[in-house]
């Protein structure tokens, strides 16, 4: 498995003008690999879902420098080839799980596009191939022939996993894959990302605002707060022992559920 | 021969066998057949009316009867033959208007509902555009086709071009909203995700998911499209005097109905009403939206449209 890293130096989106825009993340410099599981958590606003979509390209850097292997996003961007390669490599799932797929084509029709296009296989090898990733995340293949609104929120979410996990991606970027959705769906889908991280070597950086998920799935936590990180370490130092101010607040929300949290860390 | 066209047509059998398209909607031909018997009678109808259409057959204003099965007008006209041979022009006019109108509407709304928040040129021209509809809204319609008739001459394609530009505003708004809505949905990002370049997204998720408003105001812009031509008859510049064309028949005959006699405009009014209904069941037949819950209810019922993992399997 080839390794694959994201290095980000002081990186900073502003929507808008100079003037009257709004800076949306500011000063963030990291470095993600394919051996990691971060966790980046913060309130609404707080900026991360920016910063996930500046790693899958969707979104380009304000000001700083995102590099994915060495090489500029915007240089990704600019060739065919290479930002075919990095979608190969980082894929996305993302949170709204209503409009996730376009409602006038199948799942499975949404799901062999990408192994088709990214990864060039044909049209009987993606058909096979969906089959196979929509077994492993526990659904039958033969529910993949409805349109999206056949199936219900959390099934629905599992599809768009096995959509993103078709072209076998080295990064998995999750912004808040399972806010949305029941508490009993979200753990077998928490589950099945940790271990797809820990047999794959795939990377995980996972969005979100709960801190109980995000701790159960994550080994090192960035806390974001108005556009910056204000604390960064491994998530059992960082739920122990916080040192920023916010973080200090943030856990005291929880404070009513310590002994879930402490049993997650450990 | 048959070495060469093989392997085309074996590829096109594992195209359709591993296709995972979505079962198409069956056209209900039930509601298309009242538009295509009034295509048929405005095709053959006026070799088989009675009298011409255009000269005079009998005495002035005669009621209803077996000679004149409508009566005749206020000039001693059939009404029966006339009102058979205006099928022709108003089908040909308002399907032309209707078509011309919704893609002149699609191309400007998409275009303007994908770019008008773009910054830079993009989203100036767009946004210009809108402002230009705008203006295009603002002058009354009938004095809009007043101009591009005096301009151009009353015909069927001024009038058609005249009109397509006078309701064209109706459906970019449509379309427009209808993309504003779509381009935030997160299956464009996914699609962006799956590596298709904007050009590609457009095609396959924003027009598909967009289109379907202005389809289903077809049947009313069709009904629209017959008025037009009936209140730009009665200003004087729809289509000259003796030609057929059921607008300027109702409006000339408003005199008539006021003092009593009422066939010379009902029969061409109730005319214009079949007709308004049964091309807004055809349009309905053909355009209506696909309920997503309808197909997701056949895909889980019906026999599979695409092969199941056990017929793959099987195949294997």
């Amino acid at each position: 498995m080839n390794a694959a890293e994201f290095v980000l130096e002081d990186v900073a989106k502003r929507f808008g003008s100079e003037r009257r825009g709004h800076v949306a993340v500011k000063g963030l410099t990291d470095r993600f690999s394919n051996t990691q599981s971060v966790g980046i958590i913060g309130e609404s606003g707080s900026g991360k879902s920016t910063l996930g979509r500046m790693l899958c390209a969707l979104e380009t850097a304000t000001s700083g420098s995102i590099r994915f292997n060495g090489e500029e996003i915007a240089d990704i961007r600019a060739s065919k080839p290479k930002l075919i390669q990095f979608r190969r490599d980082v894929q996305l799932i993302g949170q709204d799980t209503t409009s996730s797929f376009d409602p006038r084509h199948s799942l499975r029709e949404s799901i062999m596009y990408p192994a088709m296009s990214l990864t060039g296989l044909s049209r009987k090898e993606a058909y096979e191939k969906t089959d196979q990733v929509v077994e492993l995340l526990g659904l039958s293949p033969k529910m993949a022939d409805r349109p999206s609104e056949g199936v219900s929120g959390g099934q629905r979410q599992r599809f768009a996993i096995a959509r993103a996990l078709i072209v076998e991606p080295r990064i998995l970027v999750c912004d808040e894959v399972v806010s949305a959705l029941d508490v009993s769906v979200q753990g077998g889908i928490l589950n099945f990302l940790k271990t797809y991280h820990r047999d794959r070597e795939a990377g995980i950086i996972f969005i979100s605002h709960g801190l109980p998920a995000t701790s159960f799935i994550s080994s090192e936590l960035r806390v974001m707060f108005q556009g910056e990180f204000v604390e960064a370490g491994s998530t059992r130092r960082v739920v122990t022992e916080p040192e920023a101010d916010y973080t200090k607040k943030l856990l005291a929300g929880y404070r009513a559920v310590p002994e879930t949290l402490e049993a997650e860390v450990a | 021969m048959t070495t060469a066209t093989l392997p085309l047509t074996a590829a096109r059998a594992e195209r359709r066998k591993y296709s995972a398209k979505l079962p198409r909607r069956r056209i209900d031909f039930l509601l298309l057949l009242p538009s295509l018997l009034i295509v048929l009678l405005a095709i053959v109808g006026p070799f088989l009316t009675p009298y011409s259409a255009t000269t005079i057959s009998g005495a002035v204003s005669s009621a209803p009867s077996m000679a004149h099965l409508f009566g005749t007008d206020s000039v001693g006209l059939d009404v029966f033959s006339r009102v058979i041979g205006a099928a022709r022009y108003n089908l040909v006019i308002a399907v032309a208007t209707t078509l011309l109108c919704t893609v002149i509407g699609v191309v400007f709304g998409l275009g303007i509902g994908w770019f008008e928040s773009a910054r830079g040129a993009a989203g100036l021209v767009a946004r210009g555009t809108t402002r230009l509809f705008d203006l295009l809204q603002a002058v009354p319609a009938i004095l809009l086709g007043l101009v591009i008739v005096s301009f151009f001459g009353a015909s069927v394609i001024s009038l058609t071009v005249g009109m397509a530009i006078i309701l064209a505003p109706i459906q970019m708004r449509l379309v427009r909203i209808e993309v504003l809505r779509v381009r935030k949905e997160a299956y464009l990002d996914a699609a962006r995700m799956a590596g298709q370049n904007e050009l590609k997204l457009l095609a396959r998720h924003v027009l598909p998911n967009s289109i379907w408003v202005a389809l289903e105001n077809m049947s009313f812009l069709f009904a629209t499209s017959i008025l037009l031509t009936a209140a730009l008859g009665f200003v004087g510049v729809g289509l000259r005097p003796p030609t057929p064309e059921w607008g300027s028949m109702i409006s000339s005959a408003t005199n008539d109905a006021l003092t009593g006699r009422w066939w010379s405009a009902a029969f061409p009014s109730i005319a214009m009403m079949i007709t308004v209904w049964a091309f807004s069941n055809a349009s309905h037949a053909l355009f209506g939206r696909i309920a997503p819950k309808k197909l997701a209810a056949a895909a889980a019922s019906s026999s599979p449209v695409v092969p199941s993992s056990e017929a793959a399997a099987e195949a294997r």
